[in-house]
């Protein structure tokens, strides 16, 4: 008995951790990890849902026709490369700015930030079809407002020009996106202390040198927490440029996820949807490991 | 004088410009939805343009609220998302109070599989999870949706939980230790009093993940009464085409439980500017 | 102590666990209470009537507004109520639900009856996810009812080669061109057959007022459109030939295509590359697009676009090509299917029947805008008679003069190389790729799948 007891106060600082983390544990490995699991299992067969009873265990040919074969591959590699540098140093950017500003005092401030805040809410189904609507060459806001002001010359056809597809949907997208960044940084800005903005001000800091020297660092994790999670997540997205463009026109919005949506959902082949599922699980695995270690996150302040 | 001037007008153009023109980008289709909700849904595909609607109408309200039974779908939403967010709240407060104050095994690969849950389209493993939910006879049940709100919360506000009680100084633990707190006292008595504002702005985004999620909701109910509002809405979108007004309407109304939240929630982001002063 | 942390902490995660399933669970002990209420009524009913054994039969159907959720509930009330043995669980999903169904089935636990306006049958034969329903069909009393040409081509959708039927039809969507009729006498053109077509779509476009002949669908869902275009110009009958190869890069169809696609840009908006239905219908329902092809689903849009006003708009069959034939497509009609997992077929099969025969089948066909398969309301609706369109279209369908070509779309593959050449095709009207380089490549494609289905 005394035995065990010792034996627990011993152990207790390196279980207890565990111990928390314990119902977490069994709600992911049930719930996310062993259907992921058994997800990744069809890349190694060809499975086609449209012929399910003829399937094969084909070891790793999905992937070698994934690399040698498929012409199409390459190109969604780039694009979803492009749509989530874009997006997220774009959110990145504008979110601070606007943070910054939503952090001054002003009247009305509660209610500007809940406004603001609001695209973020709005049903996923909303969003497409107001974008739809407002870029829409013929019934579109957008240009009636320029005709509207006589720039009836700029008008387009935002979401199908070969040009302006891929920006149109990006806009789209930021106007869901910054207000997350917004109010994630908005939150971190609130754990800087505002003594250290005094005592920079006694060292004759300007504005700028306030932000670059006491704020960014101290806002440090959150930032790293914001970029990585979005980075993540916009990588993944898929309903936007679905509804919005399909892809297209010409594969100038046809991003990996997308790609893999239309073989292993629309076309119902799962087997190489699966394959091209677990290389963006391990292209994200790989990001998120490097964008780890190069900021040192997780090795918070109290450690 | 001059000083104030120039301050004045540094004010305008590094405040209120920005904040105007954001304030334009974020609410101008946020307005137009809102006009469209009024409108009479014919006049929006026959091209004639109007920024207001010709005659306010309250129809597409009625309508979606009655005859597209969004009642029914809004009370399901409203369970399922508080059924799963204070679970998800708790256990991100025990995982971020385990990773932001204890060294463990396997702490960075646990912060990894947190992160890897995220990876992966929902939409890729759907299959599997009916095939899971199926044994554990939680197919067409408000509570295995629960369940799974809950799971796929947890990852991301763990961390976010996790970076704020790394905010809170060791030493307030410390001395409640000395107090003579055990260590479960020192979660509940200690830890949650101040980390409340991250912990309700943990609620919020699990709240609102919860709320407008439908992928796992449409595959795993099929019992239509048991929809939640993100797939009611979608019985707006028709074969060949969207009811336009009556979506707006509907997404509107979607919209006030998260915006009332939010409005609450905003208020603590002033107040975490105490608990965060406490460090200096 | 440290024990008494023990403790408390497996007390914490217990009320926790506890806690959530005790919420659950009572919610789920209400929900059993209600589902046992609502079967003791129903048992209550059947003893009186001294109908057979309680049935109860799920039904899902897909593509659901509010409108038809209303009248389905209606139906199925209708039918409870002559069927008291009966219980029709109804379960109305909004949007496509083919992945939702295909999840449900591989877990086998799809719904009894499924209800589609085009349903992935060959997908569910191939799983066995569906049975067959001749036996059914054959000892129905009204079987010959049903438009033979509809059921002849739902027997061309079973894969296995025996020619069953694994679904009953209800409704075809017929494929229209939907023409600007005001625009159209304006000019003075006509679109009769394919050549004068062409000349209207340039006499009609006046870029200066925004106004465009023609809207073509360049994103998603325009090369299945294409295709039966090509194959009423052309005028071949098949996909394949008797040799079995393949026909879609017949020099003709290439020439389609040409001249087709060749509009884009000069008689056409700048957005058309990637239009999907959506864009489509808005071009056409504003007024800057003179003609596009669909299919009659859309009647009820374009009617309350244009108010109602029925000389602005009219719908035309495929038209003429220069032997004089008018060749349109005889669709896979919507319909609905019993699954494997189905336990009470016949009953199942009763309420198919119940909805496809008579006024339920009128009326859904009313709603869904398609031709019923029903010849009794085919040539006896009001509402046919009603709109031009539909009665165009039901003439067209019974004329034994109006051709049909072979689509080959129950081919396993055939639907998937669709989006591949929906995306050839934007690169063929940027000027990227020739008619005949997209032609080939959709012929390779189409080959393949036909050689491995009939090689095998």
């Amino acid at each position: 008995m005394n035995k065990t007891k010792e034996w627990y106060s011993r152990n207790a600082k390196r279980l207890f951790p565990l111990l928390l983390i314990l119902p977490t544990l069994l709600f992911l490995c049930t719930f996310c990890i062993y259907p992921m699991i058994r997800g990744f299992m069809y890349s190694l067969t060809n499975y086609d849902r449209g012929n399910p009873k003829v399937m094969d265990f084909v070891g790793l040919a999905n992937f070698i026709e994934i690399f040698t074969e498929d012409k199409v591959f390459g190109v969604t590699v780039v694009n979803s490369v492009k749509w989530v540098v874009v997006e997220v140093l774009a959110q990145l950017f504008f979110g601070m700015i606007f943070a910054l500003i939503l952090n001054q005092s002003f009247r009305g401030r509660g209610l500007v930030r809940t406004f603001c805040f609001a695209p973020w809410a709005v049903s996923g189904v909303l969003t497409t079809m107001l974008w739809t609507l407002i870029f829409n060459e013929h019934i579109g806001l957008l240009n009636h407002v320029l005709t509207a002001v006589g720039l009836g010359d700029m008008t387009k056809a935002w979401v199908q020009n070969i040009k302006t597809a891929f920006p149109s949907v990006a806009i789209a997208e930021l106007w869901r996106g910054i207000p997350f960044f917004t109010i994630t940084l908005l939150g971190g800005l609130q754990t800087v202390p505002l003594e250290l903005y005094e005592s920079a001000r006694v060292d004759g800091g300007n504005a700028w040198k306030n932000f670059w020297w006491v704020t960014v660092p101290y806002m440090k994790e959150s930032i790293v927490f914001a970029t990585l999670m979005r980075s993540i997540w916009e990588f993944k997205s898929v309903d936007l440029i679905m509804t919005m463009t399909n892809g297209g026109p010409m594969r100038k919005t046809l991003t990996l996820p997308i790609y893999m949506y239309q073989t292993a959902i629309t076309n119902g082949q799962y087997g190489y949807g699966a394959a091209l599922t677990v290389i963006l699980f391990i292209i994200l695995s790989v990001y998120v490991v490097i964008y780890l270690k190069a900021n040192n996150f997780g090795k918070g302040v109290n450690e | 004088m001059k000083p104030k001037t120039k301050k004045k007008i540094i004010r305008i153009f590094i405040l209120y410009i920005p904040l105007i023109i954001f304030l334009l980008f974020i609410g101008i289709p946020l307005f137009w939805a809102l006009s469209l909700s009024f409108r009479d849904g014919q006049s929006i595909i026959s091209g004639a343009f109007h920024l207001l609607p010709e005659r306010w109408i309250l129809d597409n309200y009625q309508y979606v609220w009655q005859a597209n039974n969004l009642n029914v779908y809004f009370k399901n939403s409203l369970i399922t998302s508080f059924g799963a967010v204070f679970v998800v709240g708790i256990l991100s407060l025990f995982n971020g109070y385990a990773l932001s104050r204890f060294e463990f095994p396997f702490k960075r690969g646990f912060m990894i599989l947190l992160l890897m849950t995220q990876m992966v389209p929902i939409i890729f493993n759907m299959t599997p999870i009916f095939l899971m939910m199926s044994k554990l006879k939680l197919v067409n049940s408000l509570f295995g949706i629960i369940l799974l709100h809950i799971a796929s919360g947890i990852p991301y506000n763990s961390l976010m939980m996790k970076s704020f009680i790394g905010s809170i100084p060791k030493e307030v633990d410390e001395a409640a230790a000395i107090d003579g707190c055990n260590r479960a006292q020192i979660i509940f008595k200690v830890i949650f009093p101040s980390v409340r504002p991250g912990f309700t702005t943990v609620i919020a985004y699990a709240f609102i993940t919860c709320w407008n999620e439908y992928l796992m909701s449409f595959t795993l109910l099929t019992d239509a009464k048991k929809f939640p509002i993100s797939v009611g809405l979608k019985y707006l979108v028709g074969e060949y085409s969207t009811d336009y007004a009556a979506l707006a309407a509907g997404c509107i109304i979607a919209l006030i439980p998260p915006i009332l939240l939010f409005a609450y929630v905003q208020k603590h982001l002033v107040s975490g500017l105490n608990a965060g002063a406490v460090k200096g | 102590m440290s024990k008494k942390k023990w403790v408390l902490a497996a007390a914490m995660f217990s009320a926790l666990a506890l806690g959530a399933c005790s919420s659950g669970n009572g919610e789920e002990a209400a929900k059993t209470t209600q589902a046992a209420d609502g079967t003791g009524q129903a048992e209550t009913v059947s003893s009186e009537t001294e109908g057979g054994e309680n049935v109860t039969l799920t039904l899902w159907a897909d593509f659901i507004t509010p409108e038809r959720t209303e009248y389905l509930n209606r139906m199925v009330e209708q039918y409870m109520a002559e069927n008291p043995n009966i219980t029709i669980e109804l379960t109305p999903l909004p949007d496509t639900a083919a992945d939702k169904l295909m999840t449900a089935y591989e877990a086998g636990q799809g719904p009894d009856i499924f209800m589609s306006s085009g349903p992935q049958v060959s997908d569910h034969i191939n799983g066995e996810y569906i049975i067959p329903l001749d036996e059914y069909f054959d000892n129905w009393d009204k079987k010959d009812q049903i438009l033979p040409s509809a059921i002849e081509t739902v027997r061309t959708w079973d894969i296995t080669g025996e020619d069953k039927l694994w679904y009953i039809p209800n409704g075809i969507s017929w494929t229209v061109m939907w023409v600007r009729s005001d625009w159209l006498q304006e000019a003075g053109a006509s679109v009769d057959t394919w050549d004068h077509l062409f000349d209207a779509v340039e006499k009609m476009t006046d870029k200066d007022a925004g106004r465009y002949g023609i809207a073509i669908r360049g994103g998603s869902g325009g090369a299945k459109f294409l295709e039966r275009m090509m194959y009423s110009y052309s005028g071949i009958l098949s996909k394949f030939d008797e040799n079995g190869k393949c026909t879609i890069n017949d020099p003709k169809n290439v020439e389609f295509v040409e001249r087709y696609l060749g509009l884009y840009g000069d008689y056409t908006a700048e957005g058309d590359i990637n239009y999907g239905w959506t864009e489509l219908s808005a071009a056409f329902d504003s007024g800057a697009a003179g003609l596009i092809i669909h299919n009659l689903g859309s009647a009820q849009d374009h009617l309350n676009a244009f108010n109602g006003d029925l000389t602005k708009f009219e719908a035309i069959n495929m038209p003429l090509n220069d032997q004089g034939t008018s060749v349109n497509l005889m669709i896979q009609p919507g319909g609905m299917t019993i699954s494997s997992t189905c336990k009470h077929p016949q009953e199942a099969f009763d309420f198919i029947a119940y909805m496809t025969t008579g006024d339920p089948v009128s009326e859904y066909c009313q709603q869904w805008g398609v031709i019923p398969v029903d010849q009794d309301i085919l040539a006896n609706a009001e509402w046919i008679k009603e709109y031009p369109w539909f009665e165009n279209s039901a003439e067209a369908l019974l004329d034994p003069d109006t051709e049909f070509y072979e689509e080959y779309s129950w081919l396993p593959g055939h639907d998937n190389i669709y989006n591949e050449i929906d995306t050839e095709s934007q690169y063929v009207m940027a000027g990227e790729m020739t008619a005949q380089e997209m032609c080939d490549n959709w012929a390779e494609a189409l080959q393949e799948c036909y050689d491995n289905y009939f090689n095998q």
